[in-house]
C-alpha cells in the first residue's frame, strides 16, 4: 500500500501526507525531487497521488463555484468609508504609548528561534502566541484602546471567563491532584488530592503520600507540618487549599492590605505551548511577621485554555521565608452523579479509616460520630453547627465564618461527609449573605472585642480596685480597665459557648434506646459531655475569680438562682446566657447606673454558683 | 476613498479592503451563517488593522493578519451566541444563490447539487475545524498560514487536510 513506508525496487514509498503536501506545494525542492522520481516509477504511489488530486480538484470546483455565485454582501460594503474615517480620527486623539508594543517584542524575541521567524518575522507574535494572545488582543481592541499591553487583570479576567464557561456545564466535581514542594525540603514533596463540589460547597482533600523521606522524617519534611504551615498562611487570607493553583488565591491575596507589585511575563511550558506567569510581590513587607504571611505569589496560566497549571508562593514567618512550589499533576471534571454522594469516589483514600463509621451504623451512632468529629475542630462551641439525627438521617448544618473554616469542618467530618445518611448544609458567612440566609446570629462573637468604656470612668469600684490592689498607675488605668473587662466578657462568653455545645450534644444524643448505639458511641458521647462541662465550669470559675475581689457583695450569696426548666444542659445554657447579659449591661458604655449595680447584686453571684454546680454535675455524670 | 495620498495609511487600508474583503467575507459568511453579520465583521477586521497600524503596530502579511483577526472574531461570535450557525456544505449553493447578483439558473443549480452529492456528504462528516482548514486553503493560504490563523501546529493542519481528503476520496469513489 502506498501509505506504508517500505523499500521497493522503485525506492521508498511516500505516505499520503507527503503526497498531499506535494499536491499542495508544501514541499521544498529538496523534498520534491525524490518524490517526483518515485512517482514515475511506482504505480501504487501514482494512484494515491491521482486520488488526492482528484479529491482536491473536486473540492476546489465545489468551493470555486460557490464563491463565484456568492455576490457582494447585502449592503454592498456601505458605510465602510465612514467607519474608516471615524477610526482614523479617533486614532489621532489617542496616541499609543510607546511601551504598548513591548509585549509583542518580548514574544517575538522568545519565538525568535523558531523556523517561522525566517518567513514571517513580524507576524510572528500572532503566529505562535496562540488563540490566547490573539483573543487577548481582540479583547484589548474592544475594551481598552488606551492600554494595549496585556495586563495581569486581563489575564485574570480570561481565566475567570474560562472557568465560568466550564462551570456552567453539568454539575460536576473538580478533581485535582497537586504536588506541593517546600523549598526547605525539596526531597519530600507532598501530593494532595482535592475534590471540590463547588455547587454544593463541599470540599474534600486527602494527602496521598509524602514521598520517600530520606533519613528521618522530622520537622519541615513531614506531610502534616508542611500542610499545616501552608494552611496557616492561607487561612490569614481566608483561602483554602482547594483554591491553590487557581486565580482566586492570587486575586484574593493581591487584594489583601498592603501594596503589591504585579507583573506579567510569557514563558514556554515544558509540556509544549506557552503560558503567562502572573507575579505579585508584597512591597515593603515585614520579613519576619508574627503570623505567617504570603510575600510573593505567582501563577502560571496556560495560554491555550487559560488554565492555571502551577503556583509558587513564598511565605514569611518568624523563622524566615519558605517557598512552596505547587504543581497541578492532574485535573479532571467528574460529573456529580458519578460520585456516590460526593467522596464515594472508589479510589478516594479514606484517611481516617479506623475511625470511619460504617455505612450501616445507626443514626444514633452517626449523630454522635458527627458531634465527636465536629468537636475535634471545636465546631460545636465556636461555630453554629447544628447536628440533628432524626427521620433516618443526620443533618449537619449551620453558618461558619469563612470558607477556610468550612473546609476545616468538612475535613474533620472526613468520610462521614460522604455517608449517604448524612445531609450537609454548611454555609460560609459569604454564602449566607449571598442566598439571603440569616447572618451570624450568634450573640457570642466577642473573644477579642475591646469594650469601650465611657468617659465618666464607668466603674469606679473597678478603677479603685485596679489602682489600690493591683497598683496600676493612673496613666495606665484606662488600659487596665479595658483589659479587665475584655477578659471577663471573654470568660463569660466561653462559658456560654461550652454550655451551648453541651446542650447540642445532649439534645442530639439518642435519648432512650440505649441498645441502638454501640459502646464506642456511648464512650464518645460521655467524653464530649465531660469535656464541655469541664470547660464551661473552668470559665465560670475564672470569671468568678476575676470578679469576686471587685464586685462581690458583702453578704454571702445564698439561695438558689432560677435556672428554668429542661435538662441540666438547658439550665446551664440559660443561666450562662443570663449572667452574660448582666455582664454586658454593666460593662457597656451606655449603661445606666441601675444596670451597673448588676454585678454587686447577689442574684448574679447566685447564678455563677448554680452554673458551677450544674457544670460540675454534668461533668461527673454519664448522660 | 479618494484623495488619500498614495502610501498613506488610509490609502493602504482602502487598497487592502478592495483586494481582500471578498476572501474574508467568504470565509466569515460560512462560519457565521449570516451575510449581514459577515459583512459587518469583515469591515471590522479592516478597521482593526487600521487601528493597529495607526498605533504603531507592524504587519508584514496583512492577509494573514486579517484572516487571523477574522477567525478570532468568529470565535467571539460563537462564544457570545450571536452566530447563527455554520452553513453546511449541502446548503452552500442555496445560501449562495440567495445572495447572488443574478437569479441563478435553476437547472445549473440542480446539476451542481447532483455532481457534488458525494463530496457534500463527505464534507458534512468532517469537523467544523477541518472544513475551516479546507476553506482557508481554498483562499490560497498555505499550511503555515492556516496554522497561524487558526493558532494550531502545521502538522495538525496537515492532518486535518489529509483526513478531509481521505473522506472525500472514499465518497468520490463510491
Amino acid at each position: 500500500m502506498a501509505n506504508e513506508i517500505n523499500s521497493t525496487a522503485q525506492g521508498t514509498h511516500f505516505d499520503e501526507a507527503q503526497l498531499m503536501m506535494y499536491v499542495d506545494g508544501e514541499l521544498s525542492a529538496a523534498e520534491m525531487e525524490p518524490l517526483k522520481a518515485h512517482l514515475l516509477a511506482c504505480a501504487d504511489c501514482r494512484q494515491s497521488y491521482t486520488d488526492i488530486e482528484e479529491a482536491n480538484r473536486a473540492y476546489r470546483e465545489f468551493q470555486g463555484q460557490w464563491s463565484a455565485t456568492l455576490a457582494a454582501p447585502p449592503h454592498q460594503w456601505a458605510g465602510f468609508e465612514q467607519k474608516l474615517n471615524q477610526t482614523l480620527a479617533e486614532g489621532e486623539v489617542l496616541p499609543l504609548p510607546i511601551a504598548a508594543r513591548r509585549p509583542w517584542g518580548v514574544l517575538r524575541e522568545f519565538l525568535g528561534a523558531t523556523i517561522l521567524s525566517r518567513t514571517l518575522p513580524r507576524a510572528l507574535p500572532w503566529a505562535l502566541s496562540g488563540v490566547a494572545a490573539a483573543l487577548a488582543l481582540v479583547f484589548l481592541f474592544l475594551h481598552s484602546p488606551n492600554q494595549q499591553t496585556l495586563t495581569v487583570a486581563q489575564v485574570l479576567t480570561h481565566v475567570e471567563q474560562a472557568n465560568a464557561s466550564r462551570d456552567a456545564a453539568v454539575a460536576q466535581v473538580v478533581y485535582q491532584k497537586i504536588r506541593i514542594t517546600d523549598s526547605a525540603a525539596p526531597q519530600s514533596p507532598v501530593t494532595v488530592e482535592l475534590w471540590s463540589d463547588r455547587q454544593h460547597g463541599r470540599f474534600r482533600e486527602a494527602a496521598v503520600n509524602s514521598a520517600t523521606v530520606h533519613g528521618t522524617s522530622s520537622g519541615a519534611g513531614s506531610t502534616p507540618a508542611l500542610l499545616s504551615d501552608l494552611n496557616l498562611a492561607l487561612e490569614a487570607y481566608h483561602l483554602q487549599s482547594s483554591e491553590l493553583v487557581s486565580v482566586n488565591a492570587f486575586k484574593r491575596w493581591e487584594q489583601s492590605p498592603g501594596r503589591k507589585d504585579e507583573s506579567l511575563s510569557e514563558e514556554p511550558l515544558s509540556e509544549g505551548g506557552e503560558a503567562y506567569r502572573l507575579s505579585a510581590k508584597a512591597v515593603d513587607a515585614d520579613s519576619a511577621p508574627a503570623t505567617p504571611l504570603i510575600r510573593t505569589m505567582e501563577v502560571l496560566v496556560r495560554a491555550s485554555d487559560w488554565h492555571v497549571v502551577a503556583e509558587r508562593m513564598s511565605v514569611a514567618n518568624q523563622s524566615g521565608v519558605h517557598s512552596y512550589e505547587i504543581a497541578e499533576l492532574e485535573y479532571r471534571l467528574i460529573p456529580l452523579e458519578h460520585l456516590a454522594l460526593f467522596g464515594g469516589q472508589p479510589d478516594a483514600p479514606v484517611s481516617d479509616a479506623n475511625e470511619a463509621t460504617a455505612i450501616g451504623s445507626s443514626i444514633g451512632d452517626l449523630t454522635v460520630d458527627a458531634l465527636y468529629r465536629l468537636d475535634r475542630v471545636d465546631a460545636l462551641a465556636q461555630d453554629q453547627i447544628i447536628v440533628t439525627g432524626k427521620g433516618g438521617e443526620v443533618q449537619i448544618g449551620g453558618t461558619v465564618r469563612s470558607e477556610s473554616r468550612k473546609a476545616e469542618i468538612l475535613a474533620a467530618l472526613g468520610s462521614l461527609a460522604s455517608n449517604p445518611a448524612v445531609k450537609l448544609n454548611l454555609l460560609s458567612a459569604a454564602d449566607a449573605g449571598a442566598v439571603g440566609a440569616a447572618p451570624l446570629t450568634h450573640p457570642l462573637q466577642v473573644q477579642s472585642v475591646a469594650v469601650r468604656l465611657n468617659e465618666a470612668g464607668a466603674l469606679p469600684e473597678l478603677r479603685a480596685y485596679l489602682a489600690g490592689h493591683q497598683h496600676v498607675p493612673e496613666r495606665d488605668l484606662d488600659q487596665a480597665e479595658d483589659r479587665f473587662v475584655t477578659d471577663a466578657i471573654g470568660h463569660s462568653a466561653e462559658a456560654q459557648l461550652h454550655a451551648q455545645a453541651l446542650k447540642q450534644i445532649v439534645d442530639a444524643a439518642p435519648q432512650t434506646d440505649a441498645d441502638a448505639v454501640s459502646a464506642t458511641t456511648r464512650e464518645k458521647l460521655h467524653a464530649l459531655v465531660v469535656r464541655h462541662a469541664q470547660a464551661s465550669r473552668q470559665e465560670i470559675h475564672l470569671l468568678n475569680q476575676q470578679l469576686a475581689p471587685v464586685f462581690s457583695p458583702a453578704t454571702t450569696a445564698s439561695g438558689v438562682a432560677e435556672s428554668g426548666s429542661g435538662t441540666e444542659a438547658d439550665q446551664l445554657l440559660s443561666l450562662t446566657t443570663d449572667s452574660d447579659r448582666i455582664l454586658w449591661q454593666v460593662f457597656s458604655s451606655n449603661a445606666s447606673s441601675a444596670d451597673r449595680r448588676g454585678l454587686t447584686d447577689a442574684r448574679f453571684w447566685m447564678m455563677l454558683k448554680e452554673e458551677d454546680h450544674l457544670a460540675a454535675h454534668l461533668a461527673e455524670n454519664r448522660p | 476613498m479618494k484623495g488619500n495620498p498614495p502610501g498613506s495609511l488610509p490609502a493602504r487600508i482602502v487598497d487592502l479592503f478592495g483586494e481582500l474583503r471578498m476572501p474574508l467575507f467568504r470565509y466569515l459568511v460560512v462560519g457565521l451563517g449570516s451575510a449581514e453579520e459577515a459583512e459587518d465583521v469583515t469591515q471590522e477586521c479592516f478597521l482593526r488593522l487600521c487601528r493597529y497600524l495607526q498605533q504603531g503596530g507592524e504587519v508584514s502579511n496583512e492577509r494573514l493578519w486579517l484572516f487571523h483577526v477574522a477567525h478570532n472574531l468568529l470565535l467571539d461570535h460563537k462564544k457570545s451566541g450571536r452566530v447563527q450557525r455554520e452553513v453546511m456544505p449541502p446548503d452552500w449553493e442555496v445560501f449562495a444563490s440567495t445572495h447572488a447578483d443574478k437569479t441563478p439558473d435553476q437547472e445549473q443549480l440542480l446539476l451542481a447539487r447532483e455532481k457534488y452529492e458525494g463530496l457534500r456528504a463527505a464534507l458534512s462528516e468532517l469537523t467544523e475545524q477541518q472544513r475551516e482548514v479546507l476553506r482557508l486553503r481554498e483562499e490560497g493560504l498555505g499550511y503555515r498560514e492556516i496554522a497561524e490563523v487558526l493558532s494550531m501546529n502545521v502538522p495538525v493542519v496537515a492532518a486535518h487536510i489529509r483526513r478531509a481528503l481521505a473522506k472525500m476520496k472514499v465518497k468520490l469513489h463510491g
